[in-house]
């Protein structure tokens, strides 16, 4: 049972940073996008594509750091992969989503956000093939943690856990100490007083995306480090980020980084229970809970 | 000829473009003076000042303010033009702290140092409780607190919304003391107000304004006197749509 | 000649089913303003609900009632009517989002159990041994495929001809009153989280029934039939068709239906062999190209609303309204 609670916060790391650009989104744009989990998908692919790239560029950085499966090259990879990422999303938003909601309301664009995720997971399916990639064929040992009871950790799990932890810290410093961050968290709250007080939404607006794309880019990086990278990653994460969401309450930053440690831990630990065929529910399960006996999640507002 | 900082020329606006609440209405706020808009309920007191902010759509007529035509400027374009406004409610952040909100209204500032030094001169409570989250603060602390967060980017006008409303008589009246003391610091202030007397006792120009259209306007001393603002606010003498 | 019609008599049957289906999310979607992100979930409790309560005994799965057909019909349809009404109560006081990505979930849960639960559903295998009403009188062939298209075709004109009347009936009103000005609609008592609750559940039900005839049709179904795509599928037929529209929705859902089944036949038929594995990957692309370019470029659907509107005069405006005076 250790183990299953270990692997939960592992998985964890990654569902809150997919989750904190989700619930940004959704609390400031008004609208559950259901392609942001594919966010995930193209930061991972597109990490695999630089990753090769750089490898063959300069072999150098083919060495593996340590004990990672992690190279120079993914390194370097993962910060552009975020920016790309970054830059997709507010693109996506820009060209689909705005000119959706000019045309309609505000749930056309969660249709439109439907459409785009089967759009862009059978896209990359096609480009990239449908069996699964790894950044690193070798095969990375776990470490034994502990004999009994027994714990095994691959150092790559911790590597992920330790630099999710490192980014969102380097989130908080932001909205806690800079006028950015001051920003943001004002349009979060009221967009037209922010706005009267110089605050130019257009820009906030991209700055959302962007960082939820980035975000979301390194949540799929460390998904594919952690396991692998399929078109269906996309898909496979879509439900269980939202439960992630909704558990640490919509708009709330800190609410979905606890969210996605809450989702990851208790998906895990239904193992100890369930066979391991429905851990796809657990998530639904979770968002029924949290319903039930508080809709607004741990530290979400009601925003009319 | 009066120096007017705004001008507000024949203004046609509504939330919704066919559905228009103000109907030609001029109002002009004079340098350095206290003006004030008053009207009953439904009147477009508060669609005045959000049109002249941006926030509100203009369908006829024009707005001039600090020399600049300011007709459907964006709203966050407002501060740098040298406009000011206080809403009526929901005028802090309440998640952030009073720091954090005063540091967000300074951002462009060149000087934002100094300001704040200045800002919590003037408003020493909000010093003391600067670490604190506005949403703490008693109702009269959170309008000084949108009040210095107007004055932070040394506003040439501030745009004022029912400053009293839901205040104690005493806040309310050190509230409206202080707009008043602001128009001496060389500040012009237009201000709507439900709370008619408090309002007239210190503002020098007076509009009445009823169902969206100018009534009478004058100097506040006459306007008190005037059996005419009964009238219009009990439904008597209005002018009616030509 | 006689393949043709009795393809035709197939896809007609298929179309019709999921015309049904789409009623049924119109009355959800275009009447009420209630996303459902989870149409597969209804769809699927009709079909192996009604299956399960009507097949004979089977070793692999639970169920094999025998019940006599009409009954298990209903109790399909009961069934979806039921998950929409717990999923329903939970989420239709909470913001609008909340209900897509519920439905959503009950979906991706449904599919879950019913490939895992294999002693009640037979999992992967799926519920067998149905044997479709009548069929021991008419046979199986093209007669009895065409006597059933004409039953299916009799549903879709009850189901279309109910709807209908449910529009201009007091609770349509009530329905369009809620819509367009949910305060005023409040202010003289009426519960509006009551009557969107109505109206969620018996459009699941609608979609249960669709889910129902399919499931008989086959005589089988199985998770692989219960997958997000026909979510998405029937979202298209509506999105096309036209939303609050019901002769639109039903247009809809012989449109897709086709450029589907077109589409698939096409590309198997004249794409090379390599990309044959990547078919339903197209497909799914073009259905999400169907889905937002609709969207862009015409939201209303190919045969817009033709507004019922209660009072001359009303319509969305109320709301702002109310925002606008001071």
């Amino acid at each position: 049972m250790i183990q299953h609670l270990v692997d939960g916060i592992l998985v964890g790391s990654f569902l809150s940073l997919g989750a904190i650009g989700l619930t940004m989104a959704m609390h400031i744009l008004r609208f559950a996008n259901f392609s942001h989990a594919e966010l995930l998908s193209i930061g991972a692919y597109c990490a695999l594509v630089f990753d090769k790239v750089f490898e063959s560029l300069l072999p150098i950085l083919a060495a593996k750091i340590g004990p990672l499966s992690m190279t120079g090259a993914l390194a370097i990879s993962i910060v552009l992969s975020a920016a790309i990422t970054g830059l997709s999303a507010v693109l996506i938003d820009r060209f689909i989503f705005q000119r959706v909601r000019q045309k309609g309301e505000e749930l056309s664009m969660v249709f439109a956000s439907f459409g785009m995720a089967l759009i862009i997971r059978n896209i990359i399916g096609l480009v990239f093939g449908l069996s699964a990639e790894l950044y690193s064929k070798d095969i990375a040992f776990a470490m034994i943690l502990s004999r009994d009871p027994l714990l095994l950790v691959k150092p790559d799990q911790v590597f992920v856990l330790i630099a999710a932890l490192i980014l969102m810290f380097a989130l908080h410093l932001v909205l806690s100490r800079t006028t950015f961050g001051f920003s943001l968290r004002a349009v979060a709250e009221n967009p037209s007083l922010a706005q009267v007080h110089g605050v130019n939404l257009k820009c906030m607006i991209a700055a959302v995306w962007i960082i939820g794309g980035g975000l979301g880019a390194v949540a799929g990086i460390f998904y594919g480090l952690s396991y692998q990278i399929t078109p269906v990653m996309g898909r496979d994460l879509v439900l269980p980020i939202f439960a992630a969401t909704i558990v640490g309450g919509i708009g709330s930053v800190y609410g979905a980084v606890l969210g996605g440690f809450i989702v990851g831990i208790a998906s895990n630990l239904a193992l100890v229970i369930l066979p391991s065929g429905y851990s796809p529910s657990v998530p639904f399960l979770m968002i029924l809970a949290v319903l039930l006996v508080r809709p607004n999640g741990l530290f979400g507002e009601a925003r009319a | 000829m009066r120096d007017a900082v705004l001008s507000v020329d024949k203004v046609t606006a509504g939330y919704v473009p066919d559905l228009p609440i103000l109907r030609d209405v001029s109002v002009t706020a004079e340098r350095e003076k206290l003006t004030v808009i008053i009207g009953p309920n439904g009147a477009g007191k508060s669609t005045l000042i959000k049109a002249v902010i941006g926030l509100l759509p203009v369908s006829r007529g024009g707005i001039r303010a600090n020399g600049q035509d300011i007709t459907g400027l964006s709203p966050d374009r407002m501060t740098s033009a040298g406009i000011a406004y206080v809403p009526q409610s929901d005028n802090v952040f309440r998640t952030l702290t009073i720091r954090q909100n005063l540091d967000l209204a300074l951002q462009k500032h060149a000087h934002a140092s100094e300001r704040l030094s200045e800002l919590y001169k003037r408003f020493p409570v909000l010093a003391d409780k600067q670490r604190d989250k506005a949403g703490s603060l008693s109702g009269g602390q959170r309008q000084f607190l949108a009040v210095a967060m107007a004055l932070a980017a040394d506003p040439v006008l501030i745009l004022m919304d029912e400053p009293s409303a839901g205040l104690s008589p005493k806040a309310a009246e050190e509230v409206l003391d202080h707009a008043k003391q602001l128009t001496s610091f060389g500040v012009t202030i237009l201000l709507v107000e439900q709370n008619v007397k408090q309002a007239l006792k210190r503002a020098d120009h007076c509009y009445v304004l009823a169902e969206g259209r100018n009534q009478i306007d004058g100097p506040a001393t006459d306007l008190l006197q005037d059996p005419a603002l009964g009238r219009i606010y009990l439904g008597g003498e209005r002018r009616v749509p030509a | 000649m006689i393949g043709v019609i009795s393809y035709l008599v197939f896809f007609s049957t298929i179309a019709a089913i999921l015309a049904i289906a789409v009623l049924g999310l119109n009355l959800q979607w275009g009447n009420t303003g209630l996303f459902n992100g989870g149409v597969v979930a209804s769809f699927g409790a009709g079909a192996y609900g009604t299956l399960i309560l009507g097949g004979t005994p089977q070793d692999g799965h639970w169920g094999g009632f025998e019940l006599y057909y009409p009954l298990a019909l209903l109790g399909g349809m009961i069934f979806a009517g039921v998950l929409a009404w717990v999923v329903g109560k939970l989420t239709l006081r909470l913001r609008h989002d909340y209900l897509a990505i519920a439905t959503f979930g009950v979906a991706v849960a449904f599919e879950n159990v019913m490939r895992n639960a294999t002693t009640v559903t037979g999992g992967a295998q799926g519920i067998r041994g149905f044997e479709r009403p009548l069929q021991s009188l008419i046979g199986s062939g093209f007669t009895y495929n065409l006597m059933f298209l004409i039953a299916v075709l009799t549903c879709l004109a009850l189901v279309y001809v109910f709807l209908e009347r449910l529009t201009v009936s007091p609770f349509g009103r009530l329905l369009r009153a809620i819509r367009e000005d949910e305060t005023a609609a409040r202010s003289l008592g009426k519960s509006p989280d009551k009557v969107r609750l109505a109206a969620f559940v018996t459009g699941s039900v609608i979609i249960g029934l669709a889910g129902s005839l399919y499931g008989t049709f086959y005589a089988f179904v199985s998770p692989q039939d219960v997958l997000p795509i026909l979510t998405f599928q029937i979202w298209a037929m509506l999105i096309v068709g036209g939303a609050g529209n019901n002769k639109g929705a039903m247009a809809g859902a012989f449109l897709i239906w086709g450029s589907w089944t077109f589409s698939g036949w096409a590309l198997s038929r004249f794409a090379p062999v390599e990309v044959q594995l990547y078919t339903g990957s197209i497909q799914f692309v073009l259905i999400g190209m169907v889905i937002v370019g609709m969207l862009l470029w015409r939201p209303q659907g190919l045969f817009p609303e033709r507004l019922v509107v209660s009072q001359p005069g009303g319509g969305s405006r109320g709301k702002t309204q109310a925002e606008g005076l001071t």
